[in-house]
């Protein structure tokens, strides 16, 4: 046997490797083990940096002043730290948000997403999070307690949910930027799939919450509204990868948008048709205003339809991107007068007037040029 | 202050982890092992370089994959002092489930398969210097120099031991 066919049977043995499962679970091990003796380094050196222990809990502490909390929270760490943390950590894992150990559960999930070993595997693991935020706002929901505290539980959650997305968005490739196409769709289809429930449970749980967590929700779905777009464009972007299936999903979630874009619309057109009423069929400036850009939206989304219906995915996406910005703009204004009595055609100042009319005609313009571009 | 980052050696983890279990498979044969001692050798090194001065970690940082075996070797050697077992003998070797090979079941790969087993046994059955100069050389592609590195030895000692190496595996190969 000549030398060369010594080496290339050698060579053969190269297909022998660890399983993927285990090489995973050793780098989540490792960069716990890391983070966990960073920490137990500070704690030995310098008592003050406990500071930088707690880092995490940066965003709870500011609406938390309970003792009892701080104590079960740097409790649970140090326990963590120095001994029977595999109990402590597993204990966190069970926790719900307002409990001691639920900052632990974040930081845990977070250390094993830093430990996974690609991007794909990152956002999957993102989207993972927020799908379990989900499910615990689903439980704090069922909790009977005051307003305020459950305010506390689902900012935590609507926060952390927040977070998620906008990193796994964020970690899509930008329209245009290069990325292995099919890797590119599966995580923008993780991204889009989570986005999607986060507005579904929202709109299932709204009823069932006070109305101080109101701005929170809608902050959420907005947040959830801009994800689930980006990573449509993403999947549109790439669409010449995907099969038949994957192309009629993406149209049938544009056309969902377009469906919720038309009924914001309409709840404006009836707040309108309310203010009109109210003031002997008089309408204010603003009123004028925002039924002017409601009609311009309703025209772009028209066209975002006959566009769906070309199957022109990326034209139709690109349309109601614009026509749910100018939606947006003109329901700021309808809310600021309905704060300041102005809707119904009372107390309209011109230089109101002027400012919102700049503002709008710079989303306008944005939508007319698809409009032209469209003609 | 640790000299080398978390970030760094997570790299360092991902580039050469199959590498260095596979070089410990083929020491200690056996799966479950191969991964415990895999899983002590990032373990150790990083409690190592991260708790060094930095004038000895540079040095260890300037090649990495060096330095990884050199855990490697050590760990293998404790094992076997602590076990009282010298490397395993040919039977043990055969042990055709312990590992993963990529491929569907046809035929040409259940072939494959049965060669990487008789290539496995062969190079199984050499003395633990012969394997380790196989497995760097031709499996990890390792060049002479960084192989006379982790050895101590010259480099002509090693091409030497690669080529008596190689005569070795012929003949177990023929046999």
């Amino acid at each position: 046997m000549r030398e060369k066919d010594i080496i290339k049977k050698i060579e053969l043995l190269q297909k022998i490797k660890p399983n993927d499962e285990w090489v995973i679970s050793l780098r989540s091990k490792l960069a716990f083990r890391m983070e966990m003796e960073r920490k137990k380094d500070l704690l030995n050196k310098d008592i003050f940096v406990l500071k930088e222990l707690f880092s995490f809990w940066k965003n709870y502490k500011t609406n938390r002043t309970y003792a009892t909390y701080r104590f079960a929270l740097s409790l649970g760490i140090i326990l963590s730290i120095l001994g029977g943390g595999g109990l402590t950590a597993f204990a966190s894992l069970r926790s719900l948000p307002g409990s001691g150990l639920y900052p632990l559960k974040i930081a845990l999930e977070r250390a094993h997403v830093l430990a996974a070993t690609s991007e794909e595997a990152k956002v999957k693991l993102r989207s993972e999070m927020a799908g379990r935020r989900l499910e615990e706002l689903k439980t704090v929901v069922d909790i009977v307690e005051p307003a305020e505290q459950k305010k506390e539980r689902v900012d935590q959650v609507m926060d952390n949910i927040q977070e998620q997305l906008v990193t796994a968005s964020n970690q899509l490739p930008k329209v245009g930027e290069k990325m292995e196409p099919g890797k590119a769709i599966a995580a923008a289809r993780a991204v889009s799939e989570k986005a999607d429930q986060v507005e579904k449970t929202l709109a299932q749980v709204k009823d069932f919450l006070p109305n101080n967590v109101g701005d929170k929700l809608a902050q959420t779905a907005v947040t959830a509204d801009k994800a689930g777009t980006q990573a449509l464009e993403v999947i549109v972007d790439n669409q010449d990868q995907s099969d038949s299936a994957g192309k009629k999903e993406v149209l049938a979630k544009i056309g969902e948008k377009i469906a919720t874009a038309k009924a914001e619309i309409k709840i404006m057109g009836e707040r309108a048709r309310q203010a009109t009423s109210t003031a002997a069929g008089k309408l204010g400036i603003m009123a004028v205003l925002v039924k002017d850009q409601s009609d311009k939206a309703q025209e772009l989304l028209s066209q975002a339809s006959e566009s769906l219906n070309e199957e022109n995915a990326s034209e139709a996406l690109r349309t109601v991107k614009v026509a749910k910005e100018i939606i947006k703009m003109a329901e700021n204004i309808a809310d600021n007068d309905d704060r300041q009595g102005l809707f119904d055609g009372n107390g309209e100042t011109a230089e109101n007037a002027t400012t919102t009319g700049k503002d709008l005609d710079n989303a306008s313009s944005s939508g007319l040029m698809i409009k032209n571009k469209g003609n | 202050m640790p000299n080398i980052g978390e970030e760094q050696f997570l790299d360092i983890y991902d580039k050469y982890v199959g590498k260095i279990y596979r070089y410990i498979y083929f020491r200690v044969s056996a799966a479950e092992t191969a991964q415990d001692l895999t899983s002590d050798v990032f373990l150790k090194s990083w409690q190592y370089l991260s708790s060094q001065q930095s004038a000895v970690n540079s040095k260890r940082l300037e090649n990495p994959r060096a330095f990884l075996y050199q855990v490697a070797r050590n760990l293998i050697s404790d094992f076997y002092r602590k076990k009282g077992n010298s490397p395993l003998s040919l039977e043990e070797i055969a042990d055709k489930d312990a590992f993963i090979v990529d491929g569907r079941d046809s035929v040409v790969e259940i072939d494959k398969n049965i060669e990487i087993d008789s290539v496995k046994e062969a190079i199984g059955s050499l003395n633990a210097d012969y394997q380790e100069v196989i497995i760097w050389r031709y499996l990890d592609e390792m060049e002479i120099k960084e192989m006379a590195q982790i050895l101590e030895k010259s480099e002509g000692a090693v091409r030497v031991l690669l080529s008596r190496a190689l005569a070795a595996l012929r003949d177990n190969l023929r046999g």
